[in-house]
C-alpha cells in the first residue's frame, strides 16, 4: 500500500469516526422507537432503519396526541451502515497488514479460501437444515466448529496473532453485508390455500396493486386448468402519485383511463352517512358503500395491517364510466383471502377491477390435500398445524407430497414454506384452509455465518491472549 | 472528519439518484377459480337441505331482461346474476341471488334490512302490510318487499320450499322509483326452467361476487379491521390534499350481510 493511498483513506480508518457512526446508530434506534408508537413498525423500517436518511419530526418527543410543528434531518440506516462499512474496511487496510510473506502468504490464502468454501457449505439451508434436524443444535455447534477450522488455520497463517481480531472485523463486515443483501433481495409473501385448491400464487401483505383484468369470455369452452386471463398491473407507487398529480392514467393493453380522485393508505368500506346519497356516478361497490379512511396500522396489537383503497373515476377517451370504490378491504366481505373484483362494460367487453395486495405468480403450484389443527386435549391452546402438500409441477405426472407443519418448513425453489396460519371456518366446521409464509432470502444464512465468524474469532483472540499471558509469566518465572 | 463527510455525500447522492421507478404490467395469469371447497360447501349445503326435503335436485330458473337492461355479471356463487337497469347517472343495479332453504325469517331478514338502510327497527308484524305484497301469476310463490330509509330497498322474495330466490334493488330513492315497473316486469318473469338441473356452476371462472352471502370471518392471522359505521361520499375532485392526510377515527362494525 502506497503512503499517499493510506493517507487518503486514514481518517475512514478513524476510531472515532466508529463511535460517531455507533452514536448515530443508537440515536436512530430510539427515535425509530419513538416514531413506531404512532406511525407503524412497517412505515418505521422503511423510513428510519432501511433509507438513507430521515426528517425526525420533533412531536415523537411528546407525549402521544400533541403535535407541534418542526423537524430535524438525520442519517437513515442505510447511511449509517454503509458508513461503519466504510469504516472497518478502511481501518482493515491501515492497521491491519499480512504478516505472512513468501510461500506462507500463498499458503495462508489457500487455506483462508478452501475454509471460506467450506463454511458457505455448511451454512447453507441445504446441508444444516438436515444436520440439524438429525443431530440437533449442540451437536451442530460441535460439528460447526470443525467446519470453521480451516478459515481459522488461514486467518493465522495470514495474520499471526492478530487473525482473532481480523476475523471479529470480518464477522461485522459481514454482518452489515448480509443485511443489504436481505434488505435488497429478500421477500416474503403468504400464501393461503383452501382445502382442495392449487395455488399458485403468493401475495406481499405489505403492498398493493391495482389489477385490471380482462377475463376470457366465460362461454368459452376451453379447458379452464389451461385457462389465463390478462392481467394489467398498477403498482401502489402509481396510484399514489396518481392522487397528487391528479393526471389520468392509461396503459395501451386498456381501452380506458382512470384517475386516482383519492387514496387511502388504509381503508374500510361502510354504508354512506344518513341522508347522504352515493355519488350520482356510482358503480360497483360504491352505489352502496363508501371508503372510509382508517389510521395506519401500527403492526401490532390488532392493527396489523393496511387494507389501501382508493376512489377511482374511468374514462373512454373523456367520457365518463364512473366512480369506483376499490379496496382490498373487500377481502373480508366475501371468500377469506379473496378481494372482489369489480366489473367494468365497455363496448360488449367486460372488465373488471381489483384492489389486491402484490401478487408474485410461481411456475409450481400447491395443491392443499388436506390441513389439521392439533389442540391440547380440553383446552383451545393450539398444539400443531399440519398441511398435507402436493407440489404440482407443469408436466409432472407425479406430484411430490410434503407435509408443512409448525418448525418443519418446507424449502423449495429457492424459497422457505413456513406454516404460519389458516383459514377458519365462520360456521364453527372444520378450518377452510392454510396459510404458509414465504421467504426468499438469499442472505438468510450470512448473519449466521457471521455470528460464528465472529464467535471463533473471540475465541482464538482469547486464547491468543491467554498463551501470551501464560509465557510471559512463564518467561518471568524462569528470570526470577 | 471533513473526508469521509464529503466521500459519504456522494456516494448517498449516487445511491438516492439509483431508486427504481414502479413498473406498469401486463401479464398472462393463470385462471384463478373459487376454491372447490366453497362451491362444494355450498353446493352440499342446498343439497343437505333438499335430501332432508325429500325432494330433487334444485330447480333453474329463467328471467326475461327488461327493455334496456343489461346483465353485468354471471352466475358465481350464490349470485345467479347482476343486472343493470338503465344507462349512465340512472343506471340502477339489480342483484338476483339463490339459497338453500326457505330463506329464513321474514322478520328477521326485515329487520337486518332495515338497519342497513337506516329504516326504523325493529320491524313488527304490524308494519308488514306496509312493505309486503304478494306476487301473483308466477309459478313459485312470491312476495315482494318494498322498504324506504336513507334508501330505498326492493325485494322479490321467491321460494319453493327449499330454495329461496331475491331479486334486489337497493339505492337512493329517486334512482329506484324509475325502475320500478321494470322490476315489478322481471318479477313477473321469474319462473322454474329444468326441475333436475345442478346446483353448482360448472363456469369456474371467478367473477368474485360483490354480496357478502358468507361473511366468512377473516383469517386467524389477518387483522380484522372495524368496519366503519357510515362513509363520507369522495373529496371534491379539486382536493389537493396528500393521500396521507386522508385518515379519520374508526367506528363501530357493521354485520356485513346482504
Amino acid at each position: 500500500m502506497t503512503q499517499s493511498f493510506r493517507r487518503v483513506i486514514a481518517p475512514f480508518a478513524s476510531l472515532r469516526l466508529t463511535v460517531v457512526l455507533l452514536g448515530l446508530a443508537m440515536l436512530l434506534i430510539f427515535f425509530g422507537t419513538l416514531a413506531q408508537r404512532t406511525r407503524g413498525i412497517w412505515w418505521v423500517m422503511d423510513q428510519y432503519f432501511t433509507s438513507w436518511g430521515v426528517w425526525v419530526p420533533l412531536e415523537i418527543f411528546l407525549p402521544a396526541g400533541r403535535t407541534v410543528d418542526g423537524s430535524f434531518p438525520f442519517p437513515g440506516g442505510a447511511a449509517i451502515g454503509l458508513a461503519v462499512f466504510i469504516n472497518l474496511i478502511a481501518a482493515h487496510s491501515v492497521r491491519f497488514r499480512f504478516k505472512a510473506s513468501g510461500w506462507r502468504l500463498v499458503l495462508g490464502l489457500l487455506v483462508f479460501v478452501v475454509g471460506a468454501a467450506v463454511i458457505t457449505w455448511f451454512q447453507s439451508w441445504g446441508v444444516i437444515g438436515p444436520l440439524k434436524a438429525s443431530v440437533g443444535v449442540a451437536a451442530m455447534l460441535l460439528i460447526g466448529l470443525v467446519a470453521y477450522l480451516p478459515a481459522l488455520v488461514g486467518t493465522y497463517l495470514l495474520f499471526g496473532n492478530r487473525a482473532g481480531i481480523v476475523l471479529i472485523h470480518g464477522s461485522l463486515i459481514l454482518l452489515i453485508a448480509g443485511e443489504a443483501v436481505t434488505r435488497t433481495t429478500a421477500l416474503e409473501t403468504q400464501m393461503p390455500i383452501y382445502v382442495g385448491q392449487t395455488q399458485r400464487w403468493t401475495q406481499d401483505i405489505r403492498v398493493a396493486e391495482l389489477a385490471v383484468i380482462h377475463p376470457p369470455d366465460p362461454t368459452d369452452p376451453a379447458d379452464d386448468a389451461q385457462a389465463t386471463e390478462r392481467v394489467t398491473v398498477f403498482p401502489e407507487e402509481v396510484l399514489k402519485q396518481g392522487a397528487v398529480t391528479r393526471q389520468p392514467i392509461a396503459h395501451a393493453s386498456l381501452p380506458f383511463e382512470f384517475r386516482v380522485e383519492q387514496y387511502f393508505i388504509n381503508s374500510a368500506l361502510g354504508p354512506y352517512q344518513p341522508g347522504i346519497a352515493p355519488p350520482p356516478d356510482s358503480r360497483g361497490i360504491a352505489m352502496r358503500m363508501g371508503l372510509i379512511a382508517r389510521p395506519r396500522a401500527t403492526g401490532v396489537g390488532q392493527a396489523q395491517m393496511d387494507l389501501p383503497g382508493a376512489w377511482l373515476t374511468l374514462h373512454k377517451q373523456g367520457e365518463p364510466l364512473g366512480r369506483f370504490a376499490v379496496t382490498t378491504y373487500t377481502m373480508l366481505l366475501g371468500d377469506v383471502y379473496r378481494t372482489i373484483r369489480q366489473d367494468v362494460v365497455i363496448d360488449g367487453q367486460t372488465w373488471q377491477i381489483d384492489m389486491r395486495f402484490k401478487r408474485y405468480y410461481r411456475p409450481y403450484g400447491f395443491h392443499l390435500e388436506a390441513f389439521s389443527h392439533d389442540l391440547y386435549p380440553g383446552t383451545q391452546v393450539p398444539k400443531n398445524f399440519a398441511s398435507d402438500i402436493r407440489i404440482i409441477e407443469p408436466g409432472d405426472a407425479a406430484p411430490r407430497a410434503v407435509n408443512i407443519r409448525m418448525n418443519h418448513p418446507l424449502r423449495y425453489g429457492g424459497d422457505t414454506f413456513f406454516q404460519s396460519g389458516y383459514i377458519p371456518d365462520p360456521s364453527g366446521g372444520a378450518d377452510l384452509g392454510t396459510v404458509l409464509q414465504v421467504v426468499r432470502n438469499p442472505g438468510s444464512t450470512m448473519p449466521y455465518i457471521a455470528c460464528a465468524l465472529g464467535g471463533v474469532g473471540l475465541l482464538l483472540h482469547f486464547c491468543v491472549s491467554l498463551w501470551k499471558y501464560v509465557g510471559r509469566g512463564v518467561r518471568r518465572g524462569g528470570a526470577k | 472528519m471533513v473526508q469521509p463527510a464529503l466521500l459519504f455525500s456522494l456516494v448517498l447522492a449516487g445511491l438516492l439518484g439509483c431508486g427504481e421507478q414502479p413498473q406498469i404490467q401486463t401479464y398472462d395469469a393463470p385462471l384463478d377459480p373459487r376454491p372447490e371447497l366453497l362451491v362444494q360447501r355450498d353446493g352440499q349445503m342446498a343439497r343437505t337441505a333438499q335430501a332432508q326435503a325429500g325432494v330433487q335436485p334444485e330447480q333453474s330458473v329463467t328471467w326475461t331482461l327488461p327493455e334496456g337492461w343489461r346483465q353485468t355479471m354471471h352466475p358465481s356463487g350464490d349470485r345467479l346474476a347482476t343486472l343493470m337497469a338503465g344507462e349512465g347517472d340512472g343506471a340502477l343495479e339489480v342483484a338476483i341471488t339463490r339459497f338453500a332453504g326457505t330463506g329464513g325469517d321474514l322478520l328477521a331478514n326485515l329487520n337486518r334490512w332495515a338497519g342497513q338502510i337506516d329504516h326504523p327497527t325493529p320491524v313488527r308484524e304490524a308494519d308488514l302490510p306496509n312493505m309486503l305484497s304478494p306476487i301473483d301469476g308466477t309459478p313459485i310463490e312470491g312476495i315482494f318487499i318494498d322498504m324506504t330509509g336513507n334508501q330505498r330497498m326492493v325485494t322479490a322474495w321467491f321460494s319453493d320450499g327449499h330454495t329461496s330466490w331475491f331479486i334486489k334493488a337497493q339505492d337512493a330513492d329517486a334512482k329506484v322509483v324509475p325502475h320500478l315497473p321494470q322490476i315489478r316486469e322481471l318479477v313477473q318473469t321469474f319462473r322454474p326452467q329444468d326441475p333436475h338441473a345442478g346446483h353448482d356452476h360448472a363456469d369456474g371462472h371467478d367473477h368474485n361476487h360483490d354480496h357478502p352471502a358468507h361473511a366468512p370471518a377473516p383469517p386467524e392471522t389477518l387483522e380484522t379491521p372495524e368496519a366503519p359505521e357510515a362513509a363520507a361520499p369522495p373529496q371534491s375532485t379539486e382536493s389537493t390534499s396528500s393521500p396521507e392526510s386522508q385518515v379519520s377515527t374508526p367506528s363501530p362494525a357493521e354485520d356485513g350481510r346482504p
